[in-house]
């Protein structure tokens, strides 16, 4: 045990995370130099694409470190969105130690401090490390004073690399050997171990990502899942080194994936506890969660016909995607669809990016939606989180709405820029103070239904990129709250509607009908688009009609030659949604959620 | 239904800048092309026997005016020995103004051309000059006179309508070219809207930013306007583009493509359709090589020189025959339509042609559905919404 060691590597999106990871990789020669691709554990495409881990990897890194003895290092790579912070949290509870990376030229950033506090959370040893350092533009004195006055380490521990060139990276895990604690356990104890991960194997079933604490756990053993006692025969047990490496026994201290028939993800959680049927451990590791959705919103095929696919297609995201909850949903305006719930809108759009790529579906989704608690006059009380089944006014007391507390680092130029935002936003000035001369830390609470929409990008734009955020939930708040409904020509478009705070009510109607007028093709009909409360229209805006569109010759070959673009308009008419006789694009769903404020 | 026979006279003196139909300006090659176009019917003729009786035979291009009237005579004389004929046959030539004398006109006529398709395009001189027009409104005033003169009881004149210029050509300009035509009493118009076509000069310039084009909105207004005026003149606006005096002038020719009718082509370009039966089961579409040089190669190793083909199945002659039908006056024949393909367009599309209805772009009869004129100019967007729910 004492030649194991069990870290994550924590950052701020973008300051190279992935990229380390790689290098460890690539030094540590499990994988040969022909079949390594960049962001090597970051599988999905939209992984790569962003450049953001969704899902977290384990590798286990063999290393002879400079002493003479052959080391296991486990990295377990983590989420970087603060969507994703639970997981993160139980990766981190899996390990002794972190590496904290921070951008040589960015510096601190919000995320930076958040992953910090969490790692410290849970009692990690943390070496700093500045990445990025042969960039122009690199400070490293200045994120050394950083180090130790914004995060209060020692900057004299901090390792100066360069990922991307491959500088530092054997003082990497030259560190990670001699500065990081090895992991404790008993192996005689009874099994405790904690799932921080899983995956779904369309030929093994559900892979578990776990850490053992105490105990050994090998195939044949009756395993048992403590949040939901449910037990299963381990098949096969191994370690992660880019692909899977069955090992005889995972023992205390180590980290490895086990296999034992589960059907879905969703039978395992996050965080769980894992014991033997026949000899249980006494305690269940701290810190379990269900994952909470925050935003709701819901996804319809845009011809309705791919319902049936859909249902397919959910269904196999769900095996490999445990926070992703949903349940069946109709809309008179979309037809059969599904109502979702997910942990931020990054989860949203990685959801529906691959229900779109990886199933080849094209998907309307509604506007997102927090859930509101609703307290009416007979004194029960309900939570909704579907614009569409928003109660009748009348019958309602008071309306509450989720808060977060925001925490927004920025440098100091962009202080006023950040408090309009907010102060736009609903938002409330809690305190701010200064990390160093020219950088601040401001907090704000916010309702979190005004974050979910386009905050983070408004936050980046005005801040040109050193704007940083990060937020948790603080509980509910009374609101004012309406329901915008939208019509167009007299016919109100459920799947449109959204709950907004009365006092945005009038410029978001405002706003989301001038989008949807920019959308909507032109029909062979005037379309009168309209936003309204209750009965009160607020907003207007009409479609004059087109006049004119048919071909002036059609003899010989202009025939076969109309026939094929009639065929060819006919397909990309699949992406329209009639409602009405109007044919809404898919891309007006998704309009009217854009603030342009 | 008689078959019609069509044949490509692929020259011109200069190409129009919006012209995108096939045609070489280089004459030289013009008794080749004569000659293997007699090679053209006799392989045509062995390939499909049993075509039946032509009853029209549409000289277009190209310029078929560049012909000389002896050799339209020899085109129609290896006709007459190649295929079967009907005694009333329609004979059109399309006629370019500033490419004929009222000779020349007089000798097509004695050639056994009995219908004239002039292409007048305007009768100003600006607008012809924007479409780059060899002739001005002048010659085109002349050609009308002598095609009178001579005897032509059947005359055609094409208009081309929402040009573009500084702005798009006006409510105004169009009403006067329109007025213009109309006191020559055509027996027939046919009232093009100005399309820019890819890859021809005008597209470019206009890609360019070198002139306006009249918008959509405009359009539907000059659409209507051109529609109005004719009607009101007396004309039927029997198909999108076209007018007839009466029915009796209706384009026997052209109805044949409407009404998917067995339609032969003959050189460079030209396409052709089988309706289906005899030998031939499936109906099918056939296109001539668009190049002049390749199609005589062709000819010349008895080779036919048809570049493509495709046969129809019953979705693809569903659209056509709903598209076709729904440009015509008479619109589609609900019985028929339900002998062709078993469908009963009401009963499935009734909701929607309840909606077009009211919206005053569609009428109902208990046999047919038609498109009104207003109907017509959103024809394109009308059929593809009907196509969706079939």
């Amino acid at each position: 045990m004492k030649h194991i060691r069990n870290f994550s590597i924590i950052a701020h999106i973008d300051h190279g995370k992935s990229t380390l990871s790689d290098r460890l990789i690539q030094e540590t020669g499990i994988i040969s130099d022909r079949d390594f691709k960049d962001q090597i554990l970051d599988t999905m495409d939209i992984e790569r694409e962003r450049g953001i881990t969704i899902k977290s990897q384990t590798v286990s890194l063999p290393y002879k470190a400079k002493d003479g003895n052959e080391y296991v290092l486990n990295l377990i790579d983590t989420p970087g969105h603060v969507d994703f912070t639970y997981e993160v949290s139980r990766a981190l509870a899996s390990c002794e130690g972190a590496l904290l990376i921070v951008d040589a030229s960015q510096g601190v950033e919000a995320q930076t401090l958040a992953n910090l506090y969490l790692a410290m959370e849970h009692d990690l040893e943390i070496i700093p490390v500045i990445n990025k350092i042969d960039l122009p533009s690199a400070e490293v004195d200045w994120v050394k004073g950083q180090i130790d006055e914004d995060l209060g380490l020692d900057s004299q521990a901090a390792i100066l690399t360069s990922a991307k060139n491959g500088i530092g990276i054997v003082d990497v895990l030259e560190a990670a050997v001699t500065l990081l604690p090895p992991p404790e356990g008993d192996p005689d104890a009874p099994l405790k171990a904690v799932i921080f991960d899983s995956h779904y194997d369309p030929y093994r079933g559900t892979v578990v990502h776990f850490r053992v604490f105490d105990g050994t756990i090998k195939a044949g053993d009756t395993i048992k899942f403590m949040s939901n006692d449910a037990s299963y025969k381990v098949e096969e047990v191994g370690v992660f080194q880019i692909v899977r490496v069955p090992r005889k026994v995972i023992s205390a201290g180590e980290v490895g994936y086990l296999i034992a028939g589960i059907k879905t993800v969703s039978d395992t959680r996050c965080g769980d506890t894992i014991t033997h049927l026949r000899r249980e451990c006494e305690t269940i590791v701290a810190g379990f969660k269900d994952p909470t959705p925050v935003v709701f919103s819901s996804i319809y095929p845009v011809a309705s016909d791919d319902y049936e696919e859909l249902i397919v297609a959910m269904e196999k995201l769900k095996l490999n995607d445990a926070s992703l909850i949903y349940e069946k949903d109709s809309s008179a305006a979309l037809g059969f669809g599904f109502r979702c719930g997910f942990l931020g809108l990054l989860h949203l759009e990685v959801v529906q990016e691959r229900l779109e790529r990886e199933y080849g579906l094209s998907l309307i989704l509604t506007a997102p939606s927090v859930q509101y608690e609703v307290e009416f006059h007979t004194g029960a009380e309900e939570i909704i989180d579907n614009p569409a089944l928003y109660p009748d006014p009348t019958t309602i007391k008071r309306t509450s709405e989720p808060f977060i507390k925001a925490a927004i680092i920025v440098p100091e130029r962009y202080m006023g820029a950040v408090m309009k935002l907010c102060l736009d936003r609903r938002g409330m000035s809690v305190n701010y103070q200064y990390l160093t001369n020219s950088r601040m830390e401001m907090v704000f609470e916010l309702p979190l239904a005004e974050v979910v929409y386009d905050f983070y990008d408004k936050l980046k734009s005005i801040t040109q990129g050193y704007g940083s955020f990060d937020y948790e939930l603080v509980g509910y708040k009374e609101t004012d709250l309406v329901k915008l409904d939208f019509l167009i020509n007299g016919e109100k478009v459920d799947a449109l509607a959204q709950l907004v705070h009365k006092d945005r009510s009038v410029s978001r109607g405002r706003i989301a009908c001038a989008k949807l007028k920019e959308e909507i093709p032109r029909q062979m009909f005037k379309v009168a688009i309209q936003g309204a409360i209750g009965a009160k229209v607020v907003s207007r805006e009409t479609i004059s009609a087109y006049r004119k569109d048919v071909t002036a010759k059609c003899y010989g070959g202009d025939i076969s030659r109309k026939r094929k673009l009639l065929e060819k308009q006919k397909k990309g008419k699949k992406r329209m949604k009639m409602v009405g006789q109007v044919e809404i694009p898919q891309s007006a769903f998704l309009a009217v959620l854009k603030s342009d404020d | 239904m008689n078959p019609g026979l069509y044949i490509h006279v692929p020259f011109c003196l200069r190409k129009c800048p919006y012209c995108d139909f096939y045609s070489e300006a280089d004459l030289t090659l013009k008794s080749a092309f004569l000659e293997a176009l007699r090679c053209e019917m006799a392989l045509v003729a062995e390939a499909l026997p049993d075509a039946g009786g032509f009853d029209t035979v549409y000289f277009g291009g190209g310029t078929p005016s560049l012909l000389e009237p002896s050799e339209v005579a020899g085109v129609l004389d290896a006709v007459q020995r190649h295929f079967t004929v009907a005694d009333d046959v329609e004979v059109t030539l399309e006629v370019n103004p500033g490419t004929v004398t009222p000779e020349k006109l007089a000798g097509f006529r004695h050639a056994g051309v009995n219908r004239l398709s002039i292409g007048v395009q305007s009768l100003d001189d600006a607008t012809l000059r924007f479409l780059g027009r060899l002739h001005n409104a002048e010659q085109a005033r002349d050609v009308l006179d002598a095609a009178r003169a001579c005897g032509f009881a059947s005359l055609s004149a094409d208009l081309i309508y929402g040009v573009g210029g500084a702005t798009g050509q006006s409510v105004e300009a169009v009403l006067s070219d329109v007025t213009a035509l109309l006191s020559y009493a055509p027996e027939h118009l046919s009232c093009y809207m100005l399309t820019l076509e890819e890859g021809t000069p005008l597209h470019a310039r206009h890609s360019n930013n070198d002139f306006m084009m009249p918008d959509e909105t405009a359009q539907g207004t000059l659409f209507s306007t051109v529609s109005d005026t004719l009607t009101e003149g007396g004309y039927l606006h029997y198909e999108v583009s076209n007018f007839a005096r009466s029915p009796g002038f209706v384009s026997r020719h052209n109805t044949k493509y409407w009404e998917m009718v067995t339609t032969v082509g003959l050189g460079p370009s030209a396409h052709g359709f089988w309706c289906g039966g005899g030998g031939r089961q499936e109906p099918s579409r056939w296109w001539n090589v668009a190049n002049l040089r390749s199609w005589l190669a062709c000819l010349k190793e008895g080779r036919r020189p048809v570049q493509g083909e495709e046969t129809l199945d019953r979705e693809a002659l569903m659209t056509e025959a709903l598209y076709l039908g729904l440009r015509r006056m008479e619109g589609v024949a609900l019985k028929d339509f339900h002998r062709r393909f078993a469908v009963d367009l009401v009963s499935v599309l009734g909701g929607l042609f309840g909606e077009l209805e009211e919206q005053g772009l569609m009428v109902r009869s208990s046999d047919a559905i038609r498109l009104t004129r207003r109907g017509f100019a959103v024809a394109d967007g009308i059929v593809l919404r009907l196509l969706q729910a079939l």
